[in-house]
């Protein structure tokens, strides 16, 4: 092959794909190989304009006002000219060679916006003209001031995806001609209920809703989107009333409303095929949220993140594979879902007091003690919240620097209900505690469970942690340790292991690993995972 | 049983194999539905390229047996190690074309001719990762480009782009 230019024999087409995957500095930096590489440069249809690349490190609408000064303005300025240059010159180059825009993404950051509208406005409109089928608008500028997108971006037809970030999108009487919009991510923008109920009734294949971050957006009303399948919502804090969507068949829904808030009304007894469904932050009333679910006979993936009004949660379904609790104050929950297939519960806080779970899956369970402290009781409620037959997949138990500590093995086989510890697999410990605190833990949790494996998750290079849990593990003195045993059904775990083994150590980040155990290595922040070898006799086995 | 086709490749080689396969060509699948192939189906591809093609066809193909295959349990660590699997075969199959860049083209050029749009992207997406930050002395020489532009053509250019020749 030797002096052959194979790559020029590729259609353009091709070569257009492969600059798809380089970053804009390299699609550019091929304009200058050789004629014909400027050639497929110059009509590459995804333009990629980020003023970044002149004006140095990205602002935000809180940063800006650091540039809007001085030399730094005037400096920032010199610069945006030649970024402000270079876009025109795309845009006017696209628009007399009549080539069509695949994919136009614009950042740009306005000091004046009252100012700089028009040249936005022109923009777009060339944009448009050029038959731009992806659009993602970024604009930043001071957090009061934004720039309102002109009424001429609604006719764009042949538009497929549009992502607007930063703008303002006012009240308007034009018509939406958005008849080929599937993608519509809406960010940081200013737009009203009304507005957006408008905007999205008027894209006839809308399939794909994404709304981050709109501060003006009191409600959230959706009708008639027949082809809707996927709506995402994040809001922050803020005087949000209601939701209320019909479309047939929407079958992803996620809404986070994260912050201090009373619950409104979310109406979706128009989604009848929804399948899976995702809830964070105190949305729903507790009387609500069980006649809520039933609206949704298919749904297979349920996940609640910090559904704080609710505090009896009964879930039963035969449809629902997947079920995620995060972060819940739960005072009682009833799940009674034969057919699950994952279940994964996490609440740093404390335990649901009374937890009626039947789910016959791998288990998940991450577990703290915020509120509480991490004394016999918990662990004995840590127990019976496993229950006696499920399979638990990981267990993590999470130690702040401020949970109290202790455990009574004596207290706690009076107090239990069955002997045994419950079997599982993995066993997740993030201790972030003195090491006085370390044998309780490690008697309590022990007691709790027999994993195959333990995790300790090493937090920096002092957390000595790791390297006690190992020669504890390894120097286990069956004598010397506990009297009370010999008398006792239910023997401590030393009586049980059998070995200990160094399995694995991942680092988080890319550092040396161990090499030598002779003297305990310092290890670099990382998980060390030991495998358990365990023996038990006939009563408890 | 299989349904077996029997590809004729350019220099007259040919390759038995199961629909299932190259069902995955858009070309291929349309020539046996048009009835086109009722005997051999002739390709403009040689026998080297077709045989790469074929390579790439038949672990898709897999891929997609074994995920239909799957049960849930334990379904992570299995994914996991599918993952891992496919990688390395992806890995080695990368090394090979990157070793010989006359395959390398010639499979984009089939890729592009049967219409395998998987492939075509895992091959773009191969020759993007070998320009990824070379310098363009660096890219002309590793495919062959002539640097056709006058110096002072060349000096223009890059000031132009100065933006992109920035650290």
């Amino acid at each position: 092959m030797d002096g052959v230019d194979r790559i020029s024999e590729l259609p353009p087409f091709i070569v257009h794909l492969i600059m798809s995957y380089l970053s804009p500095k390299e699609v550019a930096q091929t304009s200058v190989l050789s004629k014909s590489w400027n050639q497929l440069w110059s009509s590459f249809p995804i333009l990629d304009l980020d003023e970044s690349y002149f004006t140095g490190r990205p602002w935000n609408e809180r940063t800006i006002s650091y540039v809007n000064q001085g030399k730094r303005k005037k400096k920032f300025l010199r610069n945006q000219k030649k970024f402000i240059n270079l876009v025109y010159a795309f845009l006017i180059r696209f628009y007399n060679s009549k080539l069509c825009i695949q994919k136009l993404r614009l950042y740009i950051h306005l000091l004046n916006v009252k100012k700089s509208s028009p040249l936005l406005d022109k923009w777009i409109e060339l944009a448009i003209a050029n038959g731009v089928r992806e659009l993602d608008l970024e604009i930043v500028s001071d957090i009061n001031t934004k720039y309102a997108l002109p009424p001429i971006m609604f006719s764009a037809i042949f538009l497929t995806t549009l992502i607007i970030s930063g703008c303002k999108l006012e009240q308007c009487s034009v018509s939406i001609s958005f008849h080929s919009l599937r993608e519509l991510t809406l960010k940081k923008l200013c737009i009203s209920g009304k507005m957006l109920q408008k905007l999205t009734s008027e894209c006839p294949v809308l399939e794909g809703l994404f709304i981050y971050d709109c501060r003006d957006l009191n409600y959230l009303c959706i009708s008639k989107a027949l082809k809707l399948k996927i709506v995402r919502v994040a809001l922050a804090p803020g005087d949000f009333e209601r939701v209320k969507i019909i479309a047939p068949i929407l079958e992803r829904f996620s809404f986070s409303y994260n912050g201090r808030t009373t619950p409104f009304v979310v109406d979706m007894v128009g989604c009848p095929r929804l399948h899976k469904l995702m809830l964070s932050g105190a949305i729903l009333k507790e009387q609500e949220f069980q006649r809520f679910l039933s609206n949704f006979p298919l749904l297979e993936d349920l996940s609640l993140f910090s559904c704080e009004h609710v505090k009896d949660l009964t879930v039963s379904s035969t449809h629902l594979r997947n079920l995620e609790l995060r972060g819940f104050a739960c005072k009682a929950i009833d799940i009674d879902i034969p057919n699950l297939l994952s279940f994964s519960y996490s609440s740093l806080n404390h335990f649901v007091h009374t937890a009626v779970i039947n789910a016959p899956c791998a288990w998940n369970v991450s577990v703290g003690a915020r509120e509480v402290d991490m004394d016999t009781r918990w662990y004995l409620n840590l127990k019976q919240f496993l229950g006696e037959l499920n399979q638990i997949e990981e267990l993590s138990v999470n130690v702040l620097p401020s949970n109290k500590i202790s455990f009574n093995l004596d207290e706690f086989r009076i107090m239990s209900t069955s002997f045994a510890p419950r079997e599982v697999e993995n066993l997740c410990l993030c201790v972030d505690t003195p090491p006085s605190n370390y044998p309780a833990l490690l008697n309590g949790v022990l007691s709790v469970c027999f994993s195959k494996t333990v995790s300790v998750r090493i937090q920096s290079e002092q957390d000595r942690s790791s390297e006690w849990l190992y020669d504890e593990l390894r120097n286990r003195d069956v004598v010397s340790c506990c009297c009370c045993c010999s008398c006792s059904e239910m023997k401590c775990w030393r009586h049980y292991l059998k070995d200990v083994k160094i399995q694995s150590f991942s680092a988080l980040y890319d550092k040396k690993g161990l090499v030598t155990l002779d003297a305990w290595p310092i290890l670099p922040c990382g998980i060390l995972q030991l495998q358990l070898d365990w023996s038990f006799p006939e009563i408890i086995a | 049983m299989a349904i077996m086709y029997a590809l004729k490749s350019s220099d007259n080689e040919i390759f038995e194999v199961e629909q299932k396969v190259i069902e995955q060509s858009e070309t291929i699948k349309k020539m046996i539905e048009d009835g086109a192939a009722t005997g051999e189906i002739p390709l403009q591809v040689s026998s080297k390229t077709l045989a790469k093609v074929l390579e790439w066809c038949k672990q898709r193909q897999h891929k997609t047996v074994e995920n239909e295959n799957d049960d849930n349990k334990g379904k992570r660590k299995k994914e996991r190690d599918e993952d891992d699997d496919i990688k390395e075969w992806e890995n080695k199959f990368s090394d090979e074309l990157k070793a010989d860049k006359d395959v390398l083209f010639d499979l984009l050029l089939a890729s592009n001719y049967l219409d395998l749009p998987a492939l075509l992207s895992f091959l773009c997406q191969l020759v993007a990762d070998m320009v990824a930050g070379k310098m363009p002395e660096e890219i002309r020489r590793m495919f062959n480009i002539e640097n056709d532009f006058t110096p002072e053509e060349e000096k223009a250019i890059t000031a132009e782009h100065g933006w992109a020749f920035q650290p």
